[in-house]
């Protein structure tokens, strides 16, 4: 016995659709038990649903209320709570997409939820019950780079009771703040606020430090994540090593020049390192050994330590790489390393920085003269899409800010001046403290995007060119120091480790959150997590606000000790299979294994998408609620007596355009109601053969749509529904069917007006093309083998 | 409100958002144009701009909100088309193209320079050819060329005097022509009524 319970939703569902008329026509289906309530959500009708489930001994249930995307699992959990498996219930959704989009026109709109209401008691009629997957999380937690975002992570995560592994790539964390004079726009030394949390993750007894190292390999899945770590040789035996780095350093022979980072060829980056051993640059060292003979019976330094391979098993991933800054010589117009005094504001700040070079002198590099005009050119490599960097970096306006402060602060002298196209002092305190540099500090601002960098013929001055756009004059200013506010860039290897724990990587190239307003720190991988930089430019509070995130976020996962694995995941059927190996190489998520000459499905990696089973010749695989015949019967099911024409039948992605159809309902937008909508995980589930089935059962048009492809819930899944769409194309002409009766668009979740629209459209197109004829196609029946033989031909 | 409040309101309001040039930018592609965030670099890089009073920004920003005075600016033909500001603008805006547009419309609404179309209409119509070499004043070309051995006139139409009406029938049919002599028509009749302000005006000192 089926139950059907029908909403009103007061008056949004009833007031348009005739709600007594879909309950007398369901009442005269067999097995079928129809109960109307006017508001289902609410308490008096989640219990009456669970009454009668018990009374009338039903054991699946349709729910024909608003969009399953606001009150599904309460539904869900209901039914489960009266004893039926959650799995078991199929949904109709006559508000978001039906009432609220026909209002005018009643009768219609009727029809068109008798026909919904038909479709999800098919679709319900073949679901089978599905348990829930566990898999166990190991309570540790591997962090990878050590500057503000993993330092601060680390110390939560520790502080929460839990191992945490924290990897950094240089010889010492901290990364680049650590090498800042002060941060905007409190002017609180860099160092100062760094130095003790550095201390801190180093003496934590819940925290390793590997520092020196370089994630190599990432295996498993969330909660066992197996990973090697390759571990660089410093040359110095770290157990015997007291960080007195003096003496080896002191008797050194080799310089290595630097102009903002001298240091000898054992020597550590700089005094504040954690941890603070020296190590020997192998480039540079010649051997002599003076340190050894130096170090004595301390006998720390080895010259014969080799790389290392460290492997450990954790179960939750923090990726913090951060950022590098942008190469300015790519600008050639700025001249940047042919004109020693260009330098760039990261090179500032070690002039600024007491601990830097020059002992916080800021002196021209050409000549060791302090500069008495400074010019600070913005935006030098942001907002610029000639160089792919169409991205604003956040932080190169306040940067320049801050070092015009602090020279004027020292050298009141100076004159400054900053060449801005649009200030954008983000952040609290930023714009006052723009304000404190024009009014107490009188730094000029010119608007202004400099065109050139020259040098002058008659003095060893720099000329900057460009046009003020507000007095609408050009001007070639003479100074003495230039420095480019360079933005900032995914940190150096950053291609690699996408690959290496594979996620995507957005145009620029930063780590791709889950989802940039609600899962900002969450990746498409499960239990792997994003801090700071690298999943795009921010200050440091907000890194370290989005380290304290991800953090939170891993310990959730720690503390429940388990996951749920969603139960829609690909299945396996093993006498089907023939190894034919399309599904190895179609999935994008490591699901799928080929062990011992037979395929296997490593389940805690799949993600549902289904674009596997869509390619599956034999049908070998196949996720369950979304396999081919549950799709099929549902359009089937409207198609067997066509009620409206031109017809519909539209197959929706989970993630994007199911959300903005229903946004479309919320915002009231009217729209043809020719559609009957297929709710599906990803289009890429969507096999062509079930749209020639659509087409041979009688519809006159087919809608997939999905998410953008730079918003895909599984990385490529619009792209490989195009890839498929082409060759649908193909077959289409070869059938002989207009292939204007498919239509393939990007919707996403806030694009409920372009729903709308391409409804419409794609209406008045079919219109024109009239209904489809059985004689539209040469073969009445096309076979499907054939049909998938050639989707297959074109996507290997 | 006064009328001519209202007109100046619409004009630098109104147009602003729909300006008439900006919209013919948009039907021939060049959208981008809407995507400038006048940050100066174009006009900066312009060598042009340095010894006239060109100032690309300017041009580009009064295409954009419909300002029709920049089709009768002299200095939008300074422009040398060297590409630095192309290849310069962080928005990736084709702003040479931009400015190579605005002279096609300028020319299509009349302004046209005298030189441009002398050149155009009695040099290049009536021989076919940019740089004729068959004139009086133009022998010393031809015994440049003999110098050289080779014969004192190209294989061009100055070989082929009859080929000249081809020329001018290929021009005609592309709408050259057209082109031409729409633009003198508009530029006399422009004349002629600023002729007519200037008579009216002088009467009205006089009384």
């Amino acid at each position: 016995m089926i139950g059907l319970f029908l909403c009103d939703c007061g008056k949004n569902i009833s007031g348009v659709i005739d709600n007594a008329r879909l309950k007398e026509h369901f009442e005269k289906y067999p097995d079928l038990y129809v109960l109307g309530n006017q508001y289902l959500c609410s308490e008096t009708g989640l219990s009456e649903i669970k009454e009668q489930i018990k009374e009338k001994k039903i054991d699946r249930v349709v729910i024909a209320a608003c969009s399953f995307k606001l009150h599904g699992q309460l539904f869900r959990k209901t039914i489960e709570e009266a004893g039926i498996n959650r799995f078991l219930i199929s949904f109709a959704n006559i508000r978001e997409q039906n009432s609220w989009v026909h209002p005018d026109e009643p009768e219609k709109a009727t029809q068109k939820a008798i026909d919904q209401i038909n479709m999800a008691l098919e679709q319900v009629k073949l679901l089978e019950p599905l348990q829930v997957q566990y898999s166990t999380v190991t309570p540790a937690t591997l962090i990878i780079g050590g500057g503000i975002a993993g330092i601060k992570a680390a110390m939560v995560i520790a502080d929460a009771g839990y191992k945490v592994y924290l990897v950094e790539k240089d010889l010492t964390i901290g990364g680049h703040m650590a090498l800042f004079d002060k941060t905007f726009p409190t002017l609180d030394c860099s160092i100062c606020i760094l130095g003790p949390l550095m201390s801190e993750v180093n003496d934590h007894p819940n925290i390793e430090l590997l520092t020196y190292s370089e994630v190599e390999k990432v295996e498993g899945y969330v909660g066992n994540f197996d990973v090697a770590i390759k571990k660089h040789p410093r040359f110095i035996v770290e157990e015997n090593c007291v960080g007195c780095f003096d003496i080896c350093r002191d008797v050194c022979p080799i310089d290595v020049e630097d102009t903002f980072f001298p240091r000898k060829a054992i020597d550590v980056p700089y005094p504040q390192a954690i941890p603070l051993f020296p190590n020997i640059m192998e480039d540079y060292c010649i051997g002599c050994k003076a340190c050894q003979q130096a170090c004595g019976d301390r006998d720390a330094i080895d010259f014969d330590q080799k790389t290392e391979i460290v492997n450990i098993n954790i179960g939750t991933i923090i990726v913090a790489t951060g950022f590098k800054t942008f190469d300015p010589t790519l600008l050639s117009e700025l001249n940047y390393q042919r004109y020693p005094d260009v330098i760039t504001t990261m090179q500032m700040e070690r002039l600024l920085n007491s601990d830097g070079p020059t002992k916080g002198k800021v002196v021209r590099p050409s000549n060791g003269k302090p500069p008495k005009k400074v010019s600070f050119i913005l935006c030098v490599g942001s907002r610029n899409k000639q160089i792919n960097h169409e991205y604003c970096s956040q932080v190169c306006c306040n940067v320049a800010i801050k070092q015009a402060v602090l020279l004027k602060n020292e050298h009141p002298d100076i004159k400054i001046n900053i060449y801005y196209t649009d200030i954008r002092a983000v952040g609290k305190n930023c714009e006052e403290f723009y304000n404190r540099a024009r009014e107490v500090f009188g730094i000029r601002f010119i608007k202004s995007n400099v065109s050139a960098v020259l040098k002058s013929d008659t003095s060893d001055e720099l000329l900057v060119r460009g046009e003020d756009v507000i007095e609408a004059h050009l001007f070639e200013n003479k100074t003495d120091l230039v420095v480019l506010a360079v933005g900032t860039e995914p940190a150096e290897g950053t291609d690699k480790l996408s690959q290496i724990l594979n996620i995507s990587q957005d145009p620029y190239g930063f780590l791709l959150e889950k989802h940039l307003k609600v899962k900002p720190s969450e990746t498409s991988v499960n239990g792997i997590y994003l801090a700071g930089m690298i999943q795009g430019p921010k200050d440091i509070p907000s890194s370290i606000a989005q380290a304290e995130s991800a953090a939170a976020k891993a310990i959730s996962l720690i503390a429940a000790g388990r996951v749920e694995l969603d139960p829609h995941i690909v299945y396996f059927d093993s006498e089907k299979c023939d190894l034919c190996r399309l599904c190895l190489n179609i999935c994008g998520f490591n699901a799928i294994e080929i062990k011992n000459n037979q395929l296997n499905i490593i389940q805690a990696n799949c993600t549902g998408c289904g674009a596997c089973a869509a390619m599956c010749p034999n049908d070998a695989l196949f996720i369950p609620s979304f396999t081919k015949p549950q799709i099929s019967a549902q359009f089937k099911s409207v198609l067997e007596e066509k009620k409206e024409s031109p017809l519909i039948v539209g197959f929706l992605c989970n993630w994007c355009s199911y959300l903005g159809a229903d946004l479309a309902g919320t915002s009231k937008l009217k729209y043809p109601t020719n559609i009957r909508s297929v709710h599906v995980m990803c289009t890429a589930m969507l096999d062509p053969a079930l749209v020639f089935d659509a087409f041979f059962n009688g519809a006159d048009g087919v809608l997939i749509a999905g998410c953008h492809e730079q918003d895909c819930h599984y990385k490529e899944g619009f792209i490989k529904a195009k890839t498929r769409y082409e060759s649908i194309k193909e077959m289409l002409a070869e059938s002989g069917i207009n292939e204007k009766r498919v239509k393939i668009v990007s919707i996403s979740a806030g694009e409920g007006e372009k729903f709308a629209q391409t409804i419409s459209e794609f209406k008045e197109e079919l219109e024109k093309l009239g209904p489809i004829k059985p004689e539209e196609y040469k073969h009445e029946v096309m076979r499907e083998e054939k049909v998938k033989e050639k989707a297959h031909l074109d996507e290997i | 409100m006064s009328d001519n409040i209202e007109k100046y309101i619409r004009r630098k309001v109104h147009k602003g958002s729909s300006s008439k040039i900006a919209q013919k930018f948009v039907d021939a592609g060049l959208e981008k144009i809407r995507s400038c965030i006048n940050c100066g670099t174009c006009t900066g890089s312009c060598p042009a701009g340095r010894r006239t009073a060109y100032r690309t920004r300017s041009a580009i920003r009064k295409a954009l909100t419909g300002d029709e005075s920049v089709l009768q600016d002299i200095d939008i033909w300074m422009c040398s088309t060297c590409y630095y500001c192309y290849e310069r603008c962080p928005r990736d805006i084709p702003v040479t193209d931009m400015i190579i547009k605005l002279r096609n419309i300028a020319v299509e609404e009349g302004y046209i320079l005298d030189s441009h179309f002398g050149l155009a209409n009695d040099i290049f119509y009536a021989t076919g050819h940019g740089v004729p070499a068959n004139a009086e004043n133009q022998k010393q070309w031809r015994d440049l060329r003999e110098s050289y051995g080779l014969p004192p006139l190209p294989p061009t139409v100055h070989s082929y005097p009859e080929a000249v009406e081809e020329c001018q029938l290929l021009m005609k049919e592309v709408g050259f022509r057209d082109l031409l002599d729409n633009a003198a028509k508009l530029k006399a009749q422009r004349k002629a009524e600023a002729e007519k302000n200037a008579k009216e005006e002088a009467e009205e000192e006089k009384k």
